[in-house]
């Protein structure tokens, strides 16, 4: 006998009786546990194809603007990415959004590392196209990386704020409002106050520790909202 | 992870450890419990190689406190007859050991990495062992041949 046609036919030499009580325990059993990796994964496939959209048209829009008039790159991108902070931020609060917080309680999965994960999932992309355009922009890699990140953390604490305080479109309206003013507020700077000049990158990465901060802060509030909502149902 | 496929694996690990359904059943049962309470095997092979190690020590357990029944006559018969039949007169003189590597090899079809992290062995020391497992069946085999 080959050694291959050996290795086929051992599947029949250990045979074994059916078990009798194997669909009873199967069915007694709680969910196969997931990894922290593969469930990011698999909220990152729930998160609405808008939201990937609005996330790609900014990094796009940045790498035109880097091509076409490098010197305004920075600004022009810092201006874009609030609406790339607005689409993680009420991605995560989606369930609040619709009024779904119930039934996203009583799945499988709790809301709290829903909504972790697909901020989580969404934040980590962003934040990896933003350090993809960084080192595109004129004023070198840390410079470009904190005018880009501040507006963005801004947008997202603001917009947390908002989505902890308001309920339903009334919150979807807030962040989108936050988003444009901070969009408003990146252009501002750059055309009323050069803010984007050397001599002023100090105060921007004062802005930047202290947005990061908040934002962390706010982070937490929000997840700690979601603990007590499942405290109370 | 397909947790019946799983649950499969291990019952046929343990029943051809203990040759008794019952006892074969409830180790697996036992194991699979023990590996949902741990909560640390998230991936299927890290899944697997807990499985066994504890299945495995859950066989021993159970041939220490009582005698190796004989196999059973319930069995479902091979469809290649003779040959098979040969086969598994063939693998009943392997030692314990070497019979364990071929069923987690060849039928159950685990990765050489499982076996190793399920037995406490190196992957070469795995490989070897089956290597030279499967090179005593066919002689064995070869023996038997008019």
């Amino acid at each position: 006998m080959k050694k291959r046609e050996l290795k086929r036919a051992l599947r029949d030499a250990f045979p074994a009786p059916d078990p009798v009580g194997k669909r009873a325990f199967l069915r007694s059993l709680p969910p196969a546990p997931v990894s922290h990796l593969r469930f990011l994964l698999g909220q990152a496939g729930y998160i609405r194809k808008s939201a990937w959209a609005a996330s790609l048209t900014v990094f796009a829009l940045a790498l035109a603007v880097g091509r076409l008039a490098p010197q305004d790159a920075v600004w022009a991108t810092a201006a874009l990415t609030p609406f790339a902070a607005m689409a993680a931020v009420t991605e995560g609060a989606r369930s609040a959004l619709y009024g779904m917080e119930e039934l996203e309680l009583s799945s499988r999965f709790g809301l709290k590392s829903v909504a972790l994960a697909r901020m989580g999932a969404l934040g980590l992309a962003h934040f990896l196209l933003l350090a993809l355009l960084a080192p595109l922009g004129p004023a070198g890699l840390v410079r470009t990386g904190v005018y880009l990140l501040t507006p963005y953390l801004l947008t997202a604490l603001l917009g947390m704020a908002a989505l902890r305080r308001l309920r339903g479109k009334e919150a979807l309206y807030a962040v989108a409002a936050v988003a444009v003013l901070v969009a408003g507020l990146s252009l501002a700077l750059h055309s009323g106050l050069d803010a984007y000049a050397p001599a002023n990158f100090r105060w921007w990465l004062l802005a930047l520790l202290l947005a990061a901060g908040l934002t962390a802060r706010e982070y937490r509030n929000t997840i700690k909202r979601t603990e007590e909502l499942s405290w109370n149902w | 992870m397909d947790i019946e496929t799983l649950y499969d694996k291990i019952y046929r690990y343990c029943y051809h450890r203990l040759r008794s359904r019952e006892a074969a059943e409830d180790a697996a049962q036992e194991a699979f419990a023990r590996w949902l309470a741990s909560g640390v095997c998230r991936s299927e092979s890290a899944a697997l190689r807990y499985l066994y190690a504890v299945a495995r020590n859950l066989c021993v357990d159970e041939y220490r406190r009582k005698k190796q029944e004989p196999l059973p006559q319930d069995l479902p018969a091979p469809d290649g007859a003779l040959e098979t039949l040969a086969l598994r007169q063939a693998v009943a003189a392997l030692s314990r050991e070497e019979q364990e590597l071929i069923l987690m090899r060849y039928v159950n079809q685990e990765p050489v990495s499982v076996i190793a992290g399920a037995l406490g062995v190196s992957r070469f020391a795995v490989y070897r062992r089956t290597s030279a497992a499967l090179e005593k069946l066919r002689a064995l085999m070869k023996e038997d041949e008019p």
